[in-house]
């Protein structure tokens, strides 16, 4: 089963997005910080990693700076999901690495087909 | 003026001698003091004419010399003279290498330095000269005047030198230095400078040798005296020794003190100075033995003085007898062996009724009238003056009597000034009791004009300090004389008078008038000068200061106001700016915050109505979909509210791509398929396939806000979509628009058939928050901002326009017209 990082610190938008992800056969692991996120990107291997901004601690930016600053981290295929839908939020958060962007609300209906879209995966359903 | 100009002349010469004028004569003789042995006196020479100098034999002689050597004389002193330049000569002095220097300037400074006696032998001053037939009468009319001036001297540098009075007075003329006073005269001879200021000393020496006139700017008085090396041994017996004979010799009018200055200062030769002093002024009258022995029997003479009759004979407040005629009645009794003596306190009236009685025998100033000829017999005339004009400083230039007529002219009444204006014209002037009152009235603007003899007339102008009179003219070339008179019974004295008179030279009559009619300018002048032009300076300083303080008070407060008004104006600024940032971050974190939730909502309604997570029944998916329906139509609120925010801001991105309308347009229409189907619409699109370079994203929310908004206030009929070139038609109907030539436009127009917008609501409908009052409102959603996002993009973002046109109940037409390609920054900012 392939493995997806949800770092995430709202149990509802965590819920939601395991919904999305369970319909397509994902094995869901989650952090509610940035710093556990981190640790948990570098120690294990993931399909893709659903990355939340406004985290405590460090936040998703930061978090993945430090996932793409270690070999480890620096191929993982990191999708940010935020309500930062101000300008510029978008442009910034490429910038530090990420491979995607999708603004809240998302549509669980579609997010996943737009995710493989993004990734260039097969939907398998 | 001639008379003017001799009496100036006057003043150098006289100044000093006036100081003895009124002390006892007392017989110059060899001092009581005993000095032992003879004392050498090493004293510095330099050049200096004719204070001190070297003449052609070697010998040092001057002024100071002639008047040392007659005190060294005395003191059985032995002077050596130590040749060399003035600063030479001070360094020797002050290294006590000297005993003694002649002829130094006394200052604070320079008695810090040295020891000065107290007695003061010269005092010197600057006097300004200007060229023949011009006129400087003051400080301020040497304003823009070049004025030679010698480099160096005492009184062209200095606190009291002409640059620093200049300054003081504010005087901007400029100075050309040259090294000697000698070059002053030749620069002012050439014409080459306005005025050139020099000692008086050399000034009058050697004004007659060149081209020039003294004025009576005169400044910078210095006291010379002799100069010893500071506590120097020898210094306190020579300064007391030198200060008692000088004080003798100033009181001895033939001493060799007064017989220097005068022969050194009117350029005469030396030998004047050594001759028998007898020969000079006491001369042998000679009388015959019937005169002697008239003399013998008439042992006092009484005079009767006229106490008024200022300059020429007046009481002074200490009860003496003074005037020219005073001079002259000393000189004749000491020459003629007699004894007039002065009746005290009688009124000038009750003296001529004393003399008309003889209990008074003669009058020594007076002059001839037909009355008192019948009882008094005159001397020859010993005084003559001009009769002369005297106006105010502001009339008009006078040439003589005949400029007179048509004026108010004032005379003394009863003078003889009154006699000849009778005689000699046909001018009505108006009286006055004396000559005092006369002059005021004209000081006063009373009359226009007085006619006076000079010498009065100027000493009661000094007098009484009418600084606005002036002589004008003189009346004529012939003089005003004045005698003296004896009763009609001692013919004998009119002659031995007369004999005395012949005695006195013209040299001794000028000084003896010169003693009197500038009595006034002793010493005083530099200061009184000054003084006048301090307050008259000080007076206009005053005035301009205090107008400058208001002007400046009253700028301060323009000033204060205005930094008011400014920092209250910064201070809403700032708070405006604080405001709008405020503005911003509320947008952006309610936005933030909103979203969250609704990505709850939306999110968990979506995938429960899609059964994701278990079969629900109709109710429950009617609840549900209200639930995402409301979810999606606040999410869309609050897109717009960003957006709004965003393009008010000026912050919206624009992204220019080429891309295929006829495509944007297929996905607009595509979101609406349903609600088309719903409410059963007819549905057309008639577009020509246009290839676009503008921002698509933003252009299709126009779009889709555009047809959004006809489907919903279309309840049945059709929506019509056209799109293409821009027609004359529209054009001509858009004033406002402001069509570019070089660009292509496109039209896209949005037909309905719907409820349409009335004339009042055409202005409001692109307001935002604006939702029309109609039965359809409770029915319809929308955020209210839908239109005004869709002007602002197609207005602000799109550089177009919108064009509305609607009839109530039957429909609208939305036309909306952009450029088909947007040039990157050509965009118009709001």
């Amino acid at each position: 089963m392939k493995k997806i990082l949800v770092i995430e610190d709202n149990p509802d938008n965590l819920k939601l997005i395991s919904y999305a992800l369970k319909r397509c056969h994902y094995d869901v692991v989650s952090a509610d910080s940035g710093e556990i996120g981190v640790d948990l990107a570098l120690s294990d291997s993931f399909s893709f990693i659903i990355m939340d901004i406004d985290l405590p601690g460090i936040d998703g930016e930061e978090a993945t700076k430090r996932i793409r600053a270690d070999k480890k981290g620096k191929d993982v295929p990191i999708i940010a999901i935020t309500s930062f839908a101000m300008a510029g939020d978008r442009e910034r958060i490429l910038s530090v690495g990420c491979n995607g962007y999708f603004e809240k609300p998302i549509d669980p209906l579609t997010i996943m087909s737009a995710i493989h879209n993004l990734l260039g995966i097969e939907d398998e359903k | 003026m001639p008379g003017e100009r001799y009496l100036k002349k006057m003043i150098c010469l006289t100044l000093l001698l006036y100081l003895i004028s009124q002390v006892i004569i007392i017989k110059e003789g060899l001092s009581d003091e005993f000095v032992k042995g003879p004392l050498a006196i090493r004293v510095g020479a330099y050049e200096n004419h004719p204070k001190i100098f070297t003449d052609i034999n070697g010998s040092v002689i001057g002024i100071f010399p002639d008047i040392l050597a007659d005190i060294a004389r005395k003191e059985g002193w032995q002077i050596a003279y130590v040749k060399g330049s003035w600063t030479e000569c001070l360094e020797r002095l002050m290294a006590n290498e000297l005993d003694m220097m002649v002829d130094v300037a006394f200052s604070d400074q320079r008695s810090r330095e040295f020891d000065f006696n107290a007695e003061t032998v010269l005092v010197n001053w600057g006097i300004i000269y200007t060229q023949k037939n011009m006129q400087l009468d003051s400080w301020l009319d040497l304003n823009d005047k070049a004025i030679a001036v010698m480099k160096g001297s005492i009184h062209t540098e200095g606190d009291g030198g002409i640059k620093n009075l200049a300054e003081r007075f504010d005087i901007d003329c400029h100075f050309i230095e040259v090294e000697t006073y000698e070059q002053v005269f030749e620069l002012l001879s050439e014409k080459k400078v306005a005025a050139g200021a020099v000692n008086r000393i050399f000034g009058s020496l050697f004004e007659e040798t060149y081209d020039v006139t003294p004025t009576s700017i005169i400044f910078n008085p210095r006291h010379l005296k002799f100069a010893f090396p500071k506590d120097s041994e020898k210094g306190p017996y020579l300064i007391e020794r030198i200060d008692h004979h000088l004080k003798r010799l100033k009181k001895t009018p033939e001493s060799i003190y007064h017989k220097a200055l005068f022969v050194y200062l009117s350029n005469l030769p030396r030998e004047w100075i050594t001759n028998d002093p007898k020969g000079l002024k006491e001369k042998k009258v000679p009388l015959t033995e019937k005169e002697k022995e008239w003399i013998r029997n008439h042992p006092v003479i009484h005079l009767g003085v006229d106490p008024e009759f200022a300059p020429f004979e007046f009481v002074a407040e200490n009860g003496r007898y003074q005037g020219i005629a005073s001079d002259y009645i000393a000189i004749l009794n000491e020459r003629l062996g007699l004894n007039m003596q002065v009746v005290q306190g009688l009124p000038w009236r009750t003296v001529m009724e004393k003399a008309r009685s003889k209990q008074i025998d003669m009058l020594p100033c007076v002059d001839i009238t037909a009355d008192r000829k019948t009882f008094l017999n005159y001397t020859k005339p010993y005084l003559a003056f001009h009769r002369v004009i005297i106006t105010r400083i502001d009339m008009p230039l006078l040439s003589g009597m005949d400029d007179l007529y048509g004026i108010k002219v004032s005379v003394q009444q009863d003078s003889s000034n009154e006699g000849y204006l009778r005689e000699n014209t046909t001018l009505n002037p108006i009286l006055f009791e004396t000559l005092q009152k006369s002059l005021l009235a004209v000081s006063d603007g009373t009359v226009d004009a007085f006619v006076g003899n000079i010498a009065s007339s100027t000493y009661w102008i000094r007098q009484l300090n009418l600084t606005n009179l002036k002589v004008a003219a003189p009346v004529s070339q012939t003089t005003q004389n004045l005698y003296m008179a004896v009763r009609n019974d001692w013919p004998e004295l009119v002659s031995i008078l007369n004999k005395g008179l012949s005695s006195i030279s013209t040299q001794e009559s000028t000084e003896i008038r010169g003693n009197w009619v500038n009595v006034e300018y002793k010493l005083g002048i530099a200061p009184l000068l000054v003084r006048k032009y301090l307050l008259q300076t000080a007076g206009v300083a005053l005035i301009m200061l205090t107008l400058i303080m208001v002007w400046n008070y009253g700028l301060k407060r323009e000033i204060r106001t205005r930094r008011e008004y400014e920092d209250k104006l910064q201070q809403a600024n700032t708070r405006l700016q604080e405001l709008d940032r405020l503005k911003s971050m509320f947008i952006a974190s309610m936005s933030h915050e909103l979203r969250t939730p609704l990505n709850s909502i939306i999110g968990f309604s979506s995938i429960t109505l899609n059964e994701w997570i278990g079969p629900l029944n109709d109710e429950q998916k009617e609840n549900v979909s209200t639930v995402l329906r409301s979810g999606k139509h606040l999410l869309s609120l609050i897109n717009d509210v960003i957006d709004v925010s965003k393009i008010e801001a000026g912050k919206l991105d624009i992204f220019v791509q080429d891309f295929s309308f006829s495509e944007l347009l297929r996905e607009a229409t595509a979101l609406f398929s349903n609600d088309l189907k719903d409410k059963k619409l007819s549905f057309h699109v008639e577009s020509l396939e246009m290839t676009l370079h503008t921002d698509r994203r933003r252009l299709l929310q126009a779009m889709v806000n555009t047809i959004s908004n006809a489907i919903k206030y279309t309840e049945k009929g059709s929506i019509a979509i056209r799109a293409g070139g821009v027609s004359e038609e529209e054009m001509a109907n858009n004033p406002d628009f402001q069509f570019q030539d070089n660009m292509t436009y496109i039209a896209i127009t949005v037909t309905d058939t719907g409820i349409g917008i009335s004339e009042e609501d055409m202005s409001k409908i692109f307001k935002p928050f604006v939702r029309l009052d109609t039965p359809l409102k409770s029915s319809i959603k929308g955020t209210g901002l839908g239109l005004y996002l869709t002007r602002k993009i197609v207005t602000e973002i799109l550089n177009g326009t919108i064009i509305l046109k609607s009839t109530p109940g039957k429909g609208t037409h939305m036309t909306i017209i952009i450029p088909e390609t947007i040039i990157p920054n050509e965009k118009v900012s709001s």
